[in-house]
């Protein structure tokens, strides 16, 4: 009797030892720690010996020039080193993303793109080290911006109308901005649009009685849209189909297929959008939110969000569309997205840039040089936020977040960057974040 | 600058190339023998560097045919970022802004370069002359803009419904006016080769023997009857020698018709008012974001261009010959 | 010239006859005043877009302008700053140098190929001849792609450099100068060479001593022509110069210049970009003017003398 229940605990125990050795290490896999250098919030220097031969590269998305050229203008004044080139935004995100795969010398070191890399479509590659895109890849979110729809109709011009606009912005919900662009609604004075802006009235005489009636002209609307490619574009369609599933399957980056006669004119960037909205009546289009902070004369509609609320894109409500995501990722697109998030502050199309660079850094001094200059974009310094920070120690890239047309990331997101940015290493495996270096 | 160009075998004066091959002046060629080969080497390296240049333009071309086949001509669907690759519509809407740019400046171009050559004092012609090639040196990215902002409110509202109103709405002013477009593309293209135009057409009426003129009057002729009758067909070679420099011009402005054109390049024009795009335009948008066959495609663009341009030298080149002949 | 049209009654008196001629002559000479006033109208409608273009240049960049904006490099602004956008002594500088350089290789070159257009005969010294003349409208773009294509690859390891820049202008230019050269060394009088054969002299002889000479304003004006193209063109250099926000004066760099600065600014992010890009149209236009005007006063005085 005895040895029976001897056996059956040491069984038991086996049984149990067995399945800790199986189960913990699965556990440990799934929520990998990383030690975290406290000491690293303030570091913004590279050691001379860690310093590149030439500067290092970094082009792509010219969504990001705006907070890039700045903040890397005052990196490297801190580093009278080698460390980072000149920001050069005319390559486009797709060559943002292409020039950074490859072999161990890719053409740009750090690729920006307004939307990472997928094992898909234009992006396919074979890889090197593992297997999968994450094994091979850093992918971080280093900006946040927003879409402004802005729109050019003559009938709105009158003073009068002016001044109601100004309580009142014109306002789209997200179905009709999502039908206008698919060309299903075609007229300014459709009725849902109508109904949706009320207040937007002119008093009219039809025979002898005066009457109120909604101020939209009955002109077709003309549709702008960005030439293909565009990261403006993929933010855009990628709102479009959450509120529009029917007119808009997926984001991609082409541009906007017209649907009825009416063509659609493609322009090159934002600066072309507001030229030719303004010279065209009664076209509606769309701008990158900074641009819209920093141009007077671009009417902004407002969009109401998924609580219902209608907002114009500016600072707080960008920041609220962020905050509100909860569980981001890099992994998938729905991960990613922080378009059309419920919140009564939230504007509801919103979203981020990336920057993307290679795991396994064959050059060490380029790798350090390129993650340290990643964790300094990614993060604020909290040192003078208000006036001018630039000449401040301990000013971080977000620092110039909010003066650039902007926001700035929150800390989650800050701190997810400097994580996925721990995983970048040499080819001894050493990690190269880290202030020793 | 005048095109002439001797096209029979007749030797131009002090030329000793058909002199040396008679025994007794073989001491001229041989003493000039290191002149001789220096221009033979001369004339290798010129055909090396024509060679070179085209045959590059034909092999980046290459892997566009090869991805689209004989489709390239047929479709209309071109969309780099997609991989479509049809230039039908591209290579109509390089003819149909062409057009209508030769449409303005000729008449306009060649009028301007007889008023300034015959119609008014002497001292008058370079002040009036430098005035309109100031046109020819306004960068192609201002004309763009001015298109856009300046102009386009102006056909948007009053040329193309005035077009619409006058023709009743028949096909080549039907359809949605947008102010931008094919219409709009060929007018300011036409500026932009305006001054081309009424430059060397100005020398090649210069170039017009003065007692051909004066006879002229003497037999009684009106001023019209000199400049239409007389001087026009005198400097016919140098005219055509400019509208085909201004042509060249058009079929190859990138930046400013890339502003204008709206972009469109998926579809057949059917009226003047449409948006479009060019071979040209489309090579300098897509340009930058293309890699691997999108390069390729448009290497054929730069092909198609480029034959497009030699055809149409081609034809001046016999209408002038064939004046030639006749005369 | 018109012929009288022999319709007349044999039994006219001589004062109809009279009449009827000066019927027709007054008729010949109102058609031919009306059609004058369209022809000189042309002139106007030529200057029409002219001065909506000079107007808007003028107008738009003269308040950009000041001695800041000439001798200040570029600079990037910042939404609370947005007209900090410097100057533009980087483009200038990067024009001057890559403009120099190209016309300076492209001048010997061209003149040269004009040389050897002129001597150039039979089937395959034609066709080089026609060829050329064909490269002078070729569209501008298509040598920015040689380059881009052939060279940027190979020679410049895929980086911009301004070098790549001078070959493009370069090679835009040769066609240009050799084809002037070529048409002023055929104008030159047949008696000149002739005499010059008479005294003796070899062919080189007379073609350094007599026709280069003898055509040299002709060739100038071609030069001038070629360098007021290339000073003022984008679409060559647009692919492979890069955008330099320094002024390198080492050709080799990458380099800006003030037409791809212009392109650059006008679909610039911020409105004071977009303003400064006519305020470089402007200098770039009075520039290029008065080159221009040199060329035509060096030429209207060679044709007096």
């Amino acid at each position: 009797m005895k040895k029976n229940l001897r056996g059956s605990i040491g069984m038991a125990v086996a049984v149990l030892g067995l399945s800790a050795s199986a189960v913990v290490p699965a556990l440990a896999a799934t929520a990998p720690t990383y030690t975290i250098d406290s000491t690293m919030v303030n570091d913004l220097t590279i050691k001379a010996a860690n310093a590149p031969t030439a500067d290092i590269t970094m082009g792509g998305s010219s969504f990001v020039s705006n907070l890039l050229t700045p903040a890397l203008a005052h990196y490297k004044a801190i580093n009278t080193e080698k460390s980072v080139a000149a920001y050069d935004g005319t390559q486009g995100s797709t060559n943002g993303r292409k020039k950074v795969t490859g072999a161990a010398t890719p053409a740009l070191n750090v690729g920006f793109s307004d939307f990472p890399l997928e094992n898909s479509g234009s992006d396919t590659f074979t890889y090197t080290v593992g297997s999968g895109l994450a094994s091979n890849f850093a992918q971080l979110p280093v900006a946040l911006g927003g879409v402004a729809i802005t729109y050019n109709v003559p009938a709105l011009n009158s003073s009068a109308l002016q001044k109601l606009l100004a309580k009142n912005p014109l306002t789209l919900t997200g179905a009709q901005v999502g039908k206008i662009f698919a060309q299903k609604i075609t007229k300014w004075n459709d009725a849902s649009i109508c109904a949706t802006n009320k207040t937007l009235t002119v008093k009219v005489k039809v025979g002898n009685k005066t009457v109120t009636q909604c101020a939209l002209p009955n002109e077709t609307i003309h549709v702008v849209s960005r030439t293909a490619g565009s990261g403006t574009t993929y933010m855009f369609k990628d709102y479009l189909s959450k509120v529009d599933a029917t007119d808009f399957a997926s984001a991609d980056s082409a541009v906007f297929a017209k649907t009825t006669g009416i063509d659609i004119p493609t322009v090159g960037n934002s600066a072309a959008m507001a030229t030719q909205i303004d010279a065209l009546d009664n076209s509606i289009g769309y701008v990158e939110y900074g641009f819209a902070a920093v141009t007077p004369g671009v009417n902004v509609a407002s969009i109401v969000n998924a609580s219902g609320v209608a907002v114009q894109p500016n600072a707080t409500t960008v920041a609220a569309a962020a905050a509100a995501k909860t569980g981001f990722a890099m992994d998938t697109l729905a991960h990613r997205s922080l378009n059309n998030l419920t919140g009564k502050t939230v504007y509801p199309i919103t979203g981020y840039s990336y920057a993307i660079l290679l795991k396994e850094q064959s050059n060490r001094n380029n790798g350090i040089t390129a993650v340290k200059v990643l964790d300094y974009l990614t993060h604020q310094g909290g040192a003078g936020t208000a006036g001018r920070p630039f000449t401040k120690a301990g000013t971080f890239g977000q620092d110039y977040a909010a003066v650039t047309g902007y926001v700035a990331l929150p800390k989650s997101i800050q701190t997810l960057a400097r994580n996925i940015l721990l995983t970048v290493k040499d080819s001894n495996n050493a990690v190269l974040l880290n202030t020793s270096n | 600058m005048p095109m002439d160009q001797s096209t029979t075998s007749t030797n131009a004066a002090g030329d000793l190339s058909n002199v040396s091959s008679s025994p007794k002046f073989n001491l001229a060629a041989r003493g000039d023998g290191r002149y001789n080969i220096a221009m033979r080497i001369g004339q290798a390296l010129l055909a090396i560097f024509i060679i070179v240049f085209f045959g590059s333009i034909i092999i980046q071309s290459i892997p566009g045919w090869q991805s689209a086949g004989f489709g390239f001509f047929t479709s209309t669907d071109w969309s780099n970022a997609d991989f479509k690759f049809g230039a039908l519509s591209l290579i109509a809407g390089t003819l149909v802004t062409t057009f209508i740019a030769l449409l303005f400046a000729v008449p306009v171009g060649i009028s301007a370069a007889l008023s300034i050559q015959f119609l008014l004092h002497r001292r008058l012609r370079v002040l009036f002359s430098s005035l309109v090639e100031v046109l020819a040196i306004v960068p192609s990215i201002v004309f763009g803009v001015w298109g856009v902002a300046v102009i386009s409110p102006w056909t948007q509202h009053t040329l193309e419904p005035f077009l619409r109103d006058i023709s009743g709405g028949a096909p080549p002013f039907q359809g949605e006016i947008y102010g931008i477009g094919l219409l709009l593309g060929g007018l300011v293209l036409g500026v932009m080769i305006l001054p081309t135009v009424v430059a060397v057409s100005r020398d090649a009426f210069a170039m017009v023997p003065q007692t051909l003129i004066e006879g002229a009057y003497g037999l009684g002729a009106t001023r019209t009857q000199v400049l239409f009758r007389v001087a026009l067909p005198a400097a016919r070679r140098g005219v055509l020698g400019a509208v085909t420099l201004g042509t060249g011009r058009a079929l190859g402005e990138t930046v400013a018709m890339a502003t204008i054109l709206g972009g469109v390049t998926n579809k057949f024009p059917s009226s003047a008012f449409d948006l479009g795009a060019t071979l040209a335009s489309t090579i300098a948008r897509d340009f930058l974001e293309a890699t691997g066959s999108q390069v390729g495609a448009l290497g054929s663009l730069a092909l198609i261009l480029t034959v497009i341009v030699f055809v149409v030298n081609y034809i001046a080149r016999k209408i002038i010959t064939r004046q030639a002949v006749t005369l | 010239m018109t012929t009288m049209t022999s319709n007349m009654p044999e039994t006219d008196s001589r004062l109809d006859l009279q009449q009827l001629m000066r019927q027709k002559y007054r008729r010949r000479v109102i058609v031919g005043n009306v059609i004058l006033a369209f022809v000189m109208a042309a002139l106007v409608v030529a200057l029409i877009p002219l001065l909506s273009i000079v107007i808007s240049v003028i107008d738009r960049g003269s308040k950009v302008l000041s001695t800041a904006f000439l001798t200040q490099v570029q600079q990037d602004p910042f939404a609370f700053d947005p007209y900090a956008i410097g100057g533009i002594w980087n483009a200038i500088v990067g024009s001057l140098v890559m403009d120099g350089i190209a016309i300076g290789a492209a001048i010997p070159l061209g003149i040269f190929s004009g040389v050897i257009l002129s001597d150039a005969k039979g089937k395959i010294g034609t066709t080089i001849h026609r060829i050329f003349d064909v490269m002078i409208g070729l569209p501008s773009i298509l040598f920015g792609l040689f380059v881009f294509f052939v060279l940027l690859g190979p020679v410049f390891n895929n980086a911009y450099s301004g070098m790549a820049g001078v070959i493009a202008l370069t090679l835009m230019s040769i066609p240009l100068i050799a084809v002037a050269t070529e048409s002023a060394i055929s104008a030159v009088p047949p008696t000149l060479n002739e005499a010059g054969l008479a005294l003796g002299a070899l062919p080189s002889r007379v073609m350094w001593n007599i026709k280069l000479p003898a055509a040299r304003p002709a060739i100038l004006t071609g030069v001038l022509l070629a360098l007021s193209r290339a000073v003022g063109e984008t679409a060559p250099v647009l692919f492979v110069i890069g955008q330099s926000r320094e002024a390198n004066w080492n050709p080799a760099a990458e380099q800006s210049s003030l037409p791809t600065l212009t392109f650059q600014y006008l679909q610039g992010f911020f409105p004071s970009q977009r303003e400064a890009a006519w305020g470089i149209a402007l200098i770039l236009m009075t520039v290029v003017f008065l080159v221009n005007l040199t060329s035509r006063i060096i030429s209207a005085r060679s044709q007096r003398g």
